[in-house]
């Protein structure tokens, strides 16, 4: 049976990709950092260090340190440019981490006196921790012979023997069967090696102090997956938005179909009632505003007929109950001049509250002019004439 | 499974991480086009249902108000003396022909409810004179509040006579 096309993602994320380098290649120094010294400087310091210990310039070297927070020295290590195959170099590009075998064992929790033994095809290396300053590196060549296995055992032996002689006062020495190997770290961007039963962790910013290769190319290296980093960020910012997205449109179709639906039936279920009462409430008004107030056209047309001057006359009168106090006359003249009079004299009257005049105009060629008067009579002014029944 | 995940777009080639980038963009975009429509049109229609289940629920509430409100309005008026559409016109055809005017009756319109109807009618009469249609006019408002005029408009020749009016009156008819 085949495994499911998304085992790889329950397989956790791969290891990442480090390079390590020959211990031999490099030379080791502590040099004494002050211990509040900010981790920009310590850089710089170690660069002024390694010029003036290293018998080549800066730029000739691929060099790192190793200084935990707080520590009083660093570990400085450096390795002649050309003594790095170009063919190795070419690779790096695409390694997460490049750095030398023993550096990737810095991270290991190792008391004071322990000595681990790396065991190289060509050389041995010694990590001792020491009571005071940082880890000490001691590397010896190797020289074994090719088909005789008990020669190259003692040999072997005696090599390790002779370098723990030169370390000194090792309390705990681990021969490591095998080298460093990188596992998948428990974050992104920290790394994680095992070499037998001893597993070193080292921190991101930790590990970019160990990378060994050129400080420029990991600057732009470093900017590149900030970037990536970026990317993978607004990527996931789309991801969610779109399962987010997919929840609304699920939510989105439940409340309609469920809360709105039933909240829409219910609408329509109280309808007819509320119409009803609304139908009664109108009624109710409209009986009210029968019986007690009057449209009273004739009574107005009366009072705004008794101060017409000269030669003015009605063509139309309107009035509508919905604006009882106001009447609107339609009104012609042959004397344009006893417009505004009449306007005048119906301001004047107790019961007018205000006359207004509009649309004046002549017809071409007639002395007649035609205007509109719209009279508003204060409330309850205009009284109903006297009446009787029939 | 996000972290490996992770480590499988790093390793993308650049390319290949903008492409990935720029369609899921792109999706969101036009994805959230849609869903912002949707969401605006649904909360449109909840709020609108929301407004007038509230404006219901005013209503039911004051539902015996209304009725009582209405049950005292028609309380003013004398159930025997409020006129049906039929009475209405009969009535407005009587008073008009008292006061000496022949009117021109047509398009009623009632308005019916459970315990009161109002109807009313459009009533035209030309060639009248001033005289003739205040006699109308006053035997109208005689009945007042059971018969009522809701419009009155009044047309003159340039020579002043005869006058020509179109009213349209009303009647509430209280159910016995």
């Amino acid at each position: 049976m085949s495994d499911s096309p998304l085992h790889f993602l329950r397989a956790g994320p791969p290891p990442p990709k480090v390079c390590l380098l020959p211990d031999a290649l490099f030379f080791t120094r502590a040099i004494p950092i002050a211990a509040d010294t900010p981790a920009a400087e310590v850089a710089a310091q170690v660069e002024l260090a390694l010029e003036s210990l290293a018998p080549f310039p800066v730029a000739q070297l691929y060099y790192g340190y190793y200084y935990p927070p707080g520590a009083s020295a660093a570990l400085v290590f450096a390795a002649y440019r050309r003594r790095v195959a170009a063919e190795q170099t070419e690779l790096w590009h695409e390694a997460d981490l490049v750095l030398p075998t023993f550096a990737a064992l810095l991270g290991a929790p190792l008391a004071a006196g322990t000595t681990l033994i790396l065991t190289h095809s060509d050389s041995l290396t010694a990590l001792h921790a020491a009571a005071e300053g940082p880890v000490q590196i001691f590397t010896t060549p190797l020289a074994l012979v090719a088909d005789d296995v008990s020669a190259n055992d003692a040999a072997l032996a005696a090599a390790k023997a002779e370098l723990l002689r030169l370390v000194g006062g090792s309390t705990n020495v681990l021969d490591l069967a095998t080298l460093p190997v990188a596992q998948a770290a428990a974050r992104d961007g920290d790394f994680t090696f095992v070499a037998g039963e001893i597993t070193s962790r080292l921190p991101a910013a930790l590990a970019a102090e160990l990378d060994v290769r050129d400080k420029a190319a990991l600057l732009t290296r470093r900017r590149g997956l900030a970037r990536d980093v970026m990317f993978w960020r607004v990527a996931v910012g789309c991801v969610l938005a779109l399962a987010f997205m997919g929840l609304g449109e699920i939510s989105l179709g439940v409340a309609r179909a469920t809360w709105q639906k039933v909240r829409v039936a219910q609408l329509s279920a109280q309808r007819p009632t509320v119409e009803k009462i609304m139908n009664a409430q109108a009624l109710a008004t409209r009986i009210e505003d029968l019986s007690t107030k009057r449209l009273l056209p004739m009574e107005m047309i009366s009072v705004a007929a008794a101060k017409i001057p000269g030669t003015i006359r009605f063509s139309r009168v309107v009035t509508d109950a919905k604006d009882l106090e106001r009447v609107t006359i339609d009104a012609r003249t042959d004397n344009s001049g006893e417009i505004t009079l009449f306007k005048t004299a119906l301001e004047a009257l107790p019961e007018v509250a205000h006359a207004e005049i509009s649309g004046q105009r002549n017809a071409p060629g007639s002395p007649t002019t035609t205007f509109t008067l719209t009279t508003t009579f204060k409330v309850g002014a205009v009284k109903p004439a006297v009446t009787t029944a029939p | 499974m996000i972290r490996t995940l992770r480590a499988l777009f790093l390793a993308r080639l650049f390319r290949e991480k903008l492409l990935l980038v720029a369609f899921a963009v792109l999706g969101v975009v036009m994805w959230f086009s849609g869903f912002s429509t949707r969401v605006g049109t649904f909360w449109r229609e909840q709020r609108s249902t929301t407004i007038s289940l509230a404006e219901q629920k005013q209503w039911l509430a004051n539902r015996a108000a209304i009725d009582a409100s209405a049950q005292k309005a028609a309380a003013r008026l004398d159930a025997a003396q409020t006129l049906d559409a039929t009475r209405l016109y009969a009535e407005v055809d009587k008073l008009a022909r008292a006061a000496g005017v022949t009117p021109g009756l047509g398009e009623q319109r009632d308005v019916t409810g459970d315990q009161f109807s109002v109807h009313s009618l459009q009533v035209t009469i030309t060639k009248v004179d001033w005289e003739a249609l205040k006699k109308f006019y006053l035997n109208l408002q005689a009945r007042s509040p059971y018969i009522s005029i809701e419009q009155f408009t009044l047309n003159a020749p340039p020579a002043g006579t005869p006058l020509t009016a179109v009213l349209r009156v009303s009647s509430v008819e209280v159910a016995k």
